[in-house]
């Protein structure tokens, strides 16, 4: 089944009468179940391609159909809203709030989402269970590795049960046995039916994953599917 | 969100930094304290004052000889004014006002005497002065008529002079000396003390009373001049019309003009009234001031808060949260800040009010209004002055905000 499908989507910033196109006649389709990873130098597109697909910012034109429904035309709080209950987002530089616990920072998004305290708990602690961390649910970030931290933001992404992740760059500040361990889980995640869209610059990180967009000056030029693909339990296919 | 989450989050992030947050409320807290310290007082001298006159006699009007033109012997008041005056349609009670100058009453130990404030009276006076009789009797009309050697004394006067204030004082004698002469009368009734002469107004202290029969009185200073009149009358509606027609007699009576003053009391109370309702309404502007500069001193901080907390905005609306989750956050937090200052304010400014009161020898009156409008005007600006940074919350960008530094 299909999840999203771009057509023809342009991403266009005016800056002192200077117009740059980000983003020029985009056309891709992601299926349910997939793991993509979008790639690109810096200036390529990727993150515009990624802010528009988290629902952080709207194209200048064309179409983004997530889920049956074109948020392309969607006003701010429609945004918010998707990114609420069909979004999550991993960033890079983690993004948990510093005076929040593992539990409260997961428990967030459920907050925004009208969940019962009871229920939020429950779900967040199930969340943070999953990603290894359900002995850290008191910590405050400052009190994690930069790993566990990234874990803690997965947890935190997951716990709407989110028709998409969505990863900016989530191994960029990692070392590289804690970039295995968060590929490992999102490599889980996507065994376990979950769709992610991961933004990265590295070919390593890259070739966890099943599919890759390459992108240049706003355009898809290689998108194919993965060969040799790494398999963070070890070994590869 | 809901509100339980919004306040808690709020709270702490306001605790989070103390010293800010408490010296951003120290404009709202002078401010309503101020308010509330000037509102207390003023309400409790106000009350004060209307004991008075009401323990004076309510409606009662005040006669007096007019101290702006030169008095002749012919204008002094005398007991023939007296007995004019009670003759008049629609006077029900009158009282001379007569009270003798230096006298001194002998105290429990026969070496010691004290200044004594004494007056004389008519029966009627207990009509008009409603004194609250602890033990024996007033003065009556027979006491005045036959000039008996009588005193009511208040109970000050008898624990002064007796030791002791109870039924056995009565039928004892007290002795008065003036400079014309001693007197010595006997006690028939002990009242109980009253706010009513103007001389203990400012101290704690009840001064020595001595009431004795206007006749008695007269023949111990051997004066038969009367300060003025106090006079009841059957209809306070008539106010106006009796005042005019009182002078009216008194001038006639006297082949005189314009030397009596005629006053009643609601006419003094209003006066001392709106005095101080002008005192309250200006030191209550100064103190808005005050509480404009707080809120303004809040509006920054809290500027200063948005752009502090720019990338928590960011995590937070790329997390879901709406721009309406986000302006009722910084508003909370706004309200949080003034409110407590509010209370805090209420809670200084009642402890003010209270070390003023004690050495004015006021009871400060804390009105329901006033804790209404303490609350509900730090509530107010916290709202007013967190609307603007709330909103430049709620407006970021969610981009922008989450690539924040």
């Amino acid at each position: 089944m299909e999840l999203l499908r771009l057509e023809h989507l342009k991403k266009e910033y005016n800056q002192n009468e200077l117009s740059v196109m980000a983003l020029d006649d985009i056309n891709l389709s992601v299926e349910d179940g997939e793991f993509l990873s979008i790639m690109g130098t810096s200036g390529s597109g990727k993150s515009t391609m990624l802010n528009i697909l988290g629902c952080l910012d709207s194209p200048t034109s064309g179409a983004y159909y997530l889920d049956g429904e074109n948020v392309a035309k969607f006003k701010d709080e429609q945004l918010a809203e998707i990114r609420n209950k069909k979004i999550g987002f991993v960033f890079q530089s983690f993004n948990l709030l510093p005076k929040l616990s593992s539990l409260e920072n997961v428990e967030l998004p459920m907050v925004y989402a009208g969940v019962p305290k009871k229920i939020r708990q429950e779900r967040a602690i199930a969340a943070l269970e999953r990603v290894g961390l359900g002995k850290r649910l008191k910590h405050r970030p400052n009190e994690l590795s930069g790993g566990q931290r990234q874990r803690v933001a997965i947890a935190r992404a997951l716990v709407n049960e989110p028709a998409i992740l969505m990863a900016d760059e989530p191994t960029g500040n990692l070392d590289s046995r804690s970039t295995v361990e968060i590929m490992e889980i999102f490599q889980g995640l996507n065994d376990d039916g979950t769709t992610i869209v991961m933004v990265t610059h590295e070919p390593d990180v890259a070739q966890y994953t099943k599919r890759i967009a390459l992108f240049k000056d706003g355009h898809i030029i290689k998108d194919e599917p993965v060969e040799n693909r790494t398999l963070a339990g070890g070994g590869s296919i | 969100m809901n509100f339980g989450e919004c306040a808690k989050s709020a709270f702490r992030n306001v605790f989070s930094n103390k010293m800010r947050t408490f010296l951003t409320m120290l404009g709202i807290i002078i401010g309503i304290s101020s308010v509330i310290a000037i509102v207390s007082i003023g309400n409790g001298s106000q009350a004060a004052i209307e004991k008075e006159f009401e323990s004076f006699g309510t409606g009662s009007l005040t006669v007096s000889l007019s101290g702006y033109n030169d008095i002749e012997t012919r204008d002094l008041l005398t007991m023939e004014d007296y007995d004019m005056l009670k003759e008049i349609e629609g006077v029900s009670y009158v009282n001379p006002t007569y009270s003798g100058q230096s006298t001194y009453i002998k105290l429990l130990d026969p070496q010691e005497t004290k200044s004594a404030s004494v007056s004389g009276v008519t029966a009627d006076a207990k009509y008009i002065d409603n004194p609250t009789m602890l033990y024996g009797r007033y003065i009556s009309q027979n006491d005045v008529d036959m000039r008996t050697n009588v005193a009511v004394i208040n109970d000050t006067t008898a624990l002064k002079v007796f030791g002791r204030c109870d039924e056995a004082v009565i039928g004892e004698k007290i002795k008065l000396k003036t400079w014309k002469g001693t007197g010595k009368y006997t006690v028939i009734g002990i009242m109980e003390n009253t706010n009513a002469s103007a001389e203990t107004q400012y101290s704690d202290e009840f001064p020595e009373t001595v009431i004795l029969p206007i006749s008695t009185a007269m023949r111990l200073y051997n004066n038969k001049n009367l300060n003025g009149f106090s006079i009841l009358i059957e209809d306070l509606d008539q106010t106006d019309s009796m005042k005019e027609r009182i002078v009216a007699a008194l001038e006639e009576f006297h082949g005189n003009e314009d030397k009596y003053y005629i006053q009643d009391s609601s006419e003094m109370v209003d006066s001392i009234n709106s005095i101080l309702s002008y005192v309250t309404l200006f030191i209550s502007f100064v103190a808005g001031i005050s509480l404009l500069v707080g809120g303004i001193g809040v509006m920054n901080i809290m500027m200063v808060t948005v752009t502090e907390r720019t990338r928590e905005i960011g995590i937070r609306k790329s997390i879901g949260a709406k721009n309406k989750d986000i302006k009722i956050q910084f508003m909370t937090e706004a309200v949080i800040l003034t409110g407590m200052g509010g209370l805090a304010g209420l809670v200084i400014g009642v402890a003010f009010a209270m070390v003023i009161g004690h050495f004015a020898g006021i009871t400060p009156v804390l009105s329901v209004g006033a804790v209404a409008m303490a609350v509900g005007i730090s509530t107010g600006i916290g709202i007013i002055f967190g609307v603007t940074p709330a909103n430049k919350a709620a407006k970021l960008d969610p981009i922008e905000a989450l690539r924040f530094e």
